[in-house]
């Protein structure tokens, strides 16, 4: 085989053809983590003198994710950090409005959930656009494992306790959890599960 | 080599942070950045994370460009970089190759086939030989720009590239004598 024939036999393969909504997407998807990114890394800013371990780390995207577990994860061990600022449900339900409020505008119609855990904050999106426009939901659920926020909508599912859950909410905005296994609301002291559930367009 | 009006502007605003005029800049770039990614990687999934990556490491240079080289290269050369410093490589190509052993023997079409066998091939060069490839048979840079946007000598291109032609001949001869076959 010679270099000619070796490139007819490269150039004869294709990648794999995308959809071109894919290619009408990808653009937003990618400014919506510089929008993300920039306000992530915009708040720790404003405390700095309350975080100077974590801001140690430097100035990466890694380091703002931490930043985010660190704000949005009430672990044991923090407390007397997030004792010293500002209410830690302000700040959390800050972000989360921002995020929500920031991916909806991009994203209308599409956002299932936004699950901020201790990798930082992710979205869930439907490839439709077919999610109903409910009002949005403030979910914290605390267990054993450590805390996860979520911005949903009911309706919605959720990953949680490793069960797929749909999220219920009612007219008095109480929420409960549907696994395949079981149920979850408020407090159940036999798991440790603690669920707190706010109306996010009560913050807004 | 000097930008387009139309690109130039749309760099500057990107430059002052103008999100719609960057996503205008990776509408014309995405496919080719897409098309590097998945050489580099094998993977629709992977080649999506490194092209997300590739475009927002650039917006957060963006300042440091200056236009000496074509925007182009410029994002090629963050792509690359990225692609061969994808982190789990190794696991995720052999975890492919083992997904792409299985899907041979249920592969009707003999097109299909052929794309999985090259690319399968290209994923057995050592990374940067990968790379030079790529940029050039598939991209069409010559030597000298390869070997700008790998940062390294016209003759290490070069020498990467008679290692890497050498191996995939090796690699596709199969492929080379079913065509025949065909034919």
């Amino acid at each position: 085989m010679n270099n000619d024939e070796l490139n007819k036999i490269l150039k004869s393969a294709h990648p794999p053809e995308r959809p071109d909504e894919y290619w009408r997407e990808f653009p937003k998807k990618v400014t919506a983590k510089l929008h993300w990114q920039e306000q992530l890394s915009a708040r720790p800013a404003r405390r700095t003198h309350k975080l100077v371990p974590m801001l140690a780390w430097g100035l990466s995207v890694a380091t703002v994710c931490v930043l985010m577990a660190f704000v949005l994860n009430n672990k044991p061990g923090t407390e007397h950090h997030v004792a010293a600022v500002p209410p830690a449900s302000d700040v959390q339900f800050d972000i989360a409005r921002k995020c929500y409020k920031e991916i909806e505008a991009l994203f209308p119609n599409q956002l299932q959930a936004i699950v901020f855990d201790q990798q930082g904050p992710r979205m869930m999106l439907s490839a439709k656009g077919d999610v109903a426009n409910a009002a949005p939901l403030y979910l914290k659920i605390c267990g054993p494992k450590g805390c996860e926020s979520f911005v949903t909508f009911s309706g919605q599912q959720i990953q949680f306790n490793g069960e797929n859950c749909e999220v219920l909410a009612d007219a008095k905005g109480q929420v409960m959890l549907v696994g395949d296994h079981q149920v979850w609301e408020g407090t159940d002291s036999s798991s440790g599960i603690r669920i707190e559930a706010k109306p996010l367009d009560a913050i807004l | 080599m000097a930008e387009p009006d139309e690109e130039r502007e749309l760099i500057l605003k990107s430059q002052q942070g103008d999100h719609a005029a960057f996503e205008a800049l990776i509408l014309q770039y995405q496919r080719m950045i897409h098309s590097l990614t998945y050489r580099m990687t094998g993977s629709l999934a992977d080649a999506e994370d490194l092209a997300q990556e590739t475009f927002i490491h650039a917006f957060r240079q963006l300042g440091a460009y200056r236009g000496e080289a074509k925007f182009s290269s410029w994002l090629y050369r963050i792509a690359v970089n990225l692609s061969l410093n994808w982190k789990n490589r190794e696991a995720r190509q052999q975890k492919l190759l083992a997904e792409w052993g299985e899907q041979e023997s249920v592969q009707a079409h003999p097109n299909a086939g052929r794309a999985q066998a090259v690319q399968a091939a290209l994923l057995k060069l050592d990374p940067k030989q990968r790379a030079a490839i790529v940029l050039t048979t598939y991209d069409g840079l010559n030597h000298a720009e390869a070997a700008k946007i790998l940062g390294c000598s016209e003759t290490t291109v070069s020498w990467r590239l008679f290692m890497a032609r050498t191996k995939l001949k090796k690699l596709l001869s199969n492929v080379d004598r079913q065509e025949a076959g065909h034919e």
